[in-house]
């Protein structure tokens, strides 16, 4: 069985594209449109990978990363921003991110990334 | 007369019924009409959606033409809308083939047409949807399109033409920056600005010098927030150029911004400067850039005649960390009652 991966993304097209390619290369996945969902299926459906998106509804993804920092401190995550919102980048990298993603996205990238940190 | 008067208001009377009853049939019947349409856009934009969302499963991805020749000219739009939808959300090889489909599929072709539309916000769409294709093969309509009058279809224009996967695309839209004498809309400078990388920042950067100050201001501001340092050394000899005093302060703020240590030393001169417009935001930039080597430069001004400028010392040297803490601790038995007032206000807010 391949790797679970959660992708936590708002915007239900993004996600779908993600969870479609993801799944074409063996990888099973579960979603979450907001950060309160998000530790939720954390807790229950325990992923190898959190895809995170940082600008989301209700709980955002800095607070994700807090939380999981607290609760699954090895819980690899990788974070989903804009081009313009580098600085979130290195915030999230400093709250405990593995890696990150910039949206617009290369599939192929997003594949080695995801691939480096599972592994 | 009197039945007259009645017959009169009789008729208005079912003139005006009548009337207002074909008023709310004409509405109703557009509502219908109205989600009738809509479903039908959503239903016919998820129907291709599942085709392309299938063409995405394959490994690798694959898109293939075929799903979107459709039989239905109505269908046109439904379909440029969703490509156009997903393509955005994608970079590399995958956005050249959507790049691809735009030209195959006759809509880079069509959206050309419409550039020459007579209405300005429908140019001004087809400039955007040129833009979010990337198709080398609009170049030319788009930079004829820069010439527009429309401040919104030069700037639909002119980000368009950075989005073109063709890097020599974007050079006429420099130029147009220094031929644009009125600008309504400085935030179109500053979102174009933001798109360029290196290249483009040195073609603006060569014809930066001719455009009229308030472009230029634009442009400066839009630098700062672009943080990139490569900007520097163009910046630095518009400090010391006279012709440019309007767009100073604006100057030494993207200066800040930058983050480039090279204009640490330029900026401490500054702070002897006659303005304390040009003192104050002096040392702001300094205090962002965390010039510590400077820091007995920018204590000395917690004694300047300008509050304001007293204040940004003060502000600059808390951003310091320790070493402003330091300075700050000295200034507290300065003979100067503003200083001291300021460094124990400061020294306060640090703890």
């Amino acid at each position: 069985m391949g790797k679970r991966i959660l992708i936590v993304e708002d915007e239900e097209q993004m996600a779908r594209l993600l969870s479609i390619r993801l799944q074409a290369n063996g990888y099973e996945t579960i979603m979450a449109p907001d950060g309160e969902a998000a530790l939720e299926k954390i807790a229950t459906e325990s992923p190898d990978l959190v895809l995170l998106d940082v600008m989301m509804p209700k709980v955002d993804g800095f607070e994700v990363l807090r939380r999981l920092g607290e609760s699954t401190p090895d819980l690899p995550v990788i974070l989903l921003t804009a081009r313009c919102q580098e600085a979130d980048v290195v915030r999230g990298l400093n709250l405990g991110a593995k890696d990150y993603i910039i949206k617009p996205f290369s599939p192929a990238e997003l594949l080695s990334r995801i691939a480096r940190c599972v592994r | 007369m009197h039945e007259f008067v009645h017959e009169l208001v009789l008729q208005s009377t079912a003139f005006l019924s009548s009337f207002l009853l074909l008023l709310v049939v004409a509405v109703f019947a557009e509502k219908i009409l109205r989600n009738t349409f809509q479903r039908y856009r959503r239903r016919r934009y998820h129907f291709y959606e599942e085709k392309l969302l299938a063409q995405f499963a394959e490994e690798p991805p694959r898109l293939h033409l075929g799903p979107f020749k459709s039989k239905h000219r109505r269908d046109f739009r439904i379909i440029e809308q969703l490509l156009l939808d997903y393509a955005c959300q994608f970079r590399g090889s995958i956005r050249k083939e959507f790049t691809y489909l735009f030209e195959a599929l006759g809509y880079v072709a069509y959206e050309v047409q419409q550039l020459k539309a007579w209405r300005w916000w429908v140019r001004a769409q087809a400039a955007k949807r040129l833009g979010e294709m990337g198709s080398p093969q609009a170049t030319i309509a788009l930079q004829t399109a820069l010439a527009d009058r429309n401040e919104e279809v030069w700037f639909m224009a002119a980000k368009a033409l950075t989005q073109i996967d063709n890097k020599r695309a974007a050079q006429p839209v420099y130029q147009s920056l220094s031929q644009r004498l009125h600008f309504g809309n400085v935030s179109y400078v500053f979102e174009v600005v933001m798109q360029l990388d290196s290249e483009g920042l040195a073609s603006l950067l060569a014809t930066f010098p001719r455009y009229n100050t308030a472009m230029q201001t634009a442009v400066v501001r839009a630098l700062g927030e672009l943080k990139n340092p490569q900007a520097t050394p163009f910046l630095l000899p518009l400090l010391a150029d006279g012709q440019h005093h309007l767009a100073k302060v604006d100057i030494i703020t993207a200066l800040g911004r930058l983050g480039d240590p090279r204009a640490i030393q330029p900026l401490r001169d500054l702070l002897t400067n006659a303005s304390a417009e040009i003192r104050q935001s002096a040392v702001q930039a300094l205090g962002r850039l965390q010039a510590i080597e400077v820091a007995d430069a920018i204590r000395s001004l917690l004694d300047d005649p300008d509050y304001w400028v007293s204040f940004r010392a003060g502000e600059a040297l808390a951003a310091m960390g320790e070493l402003g803490r330091k300075n700050l601790h000295q200034t507290l038995t300065s003979r100067s009652a503003q200083a001291s007032t300021m460094a124990k206000y400061f020294l306060a807010k640090m703890a």
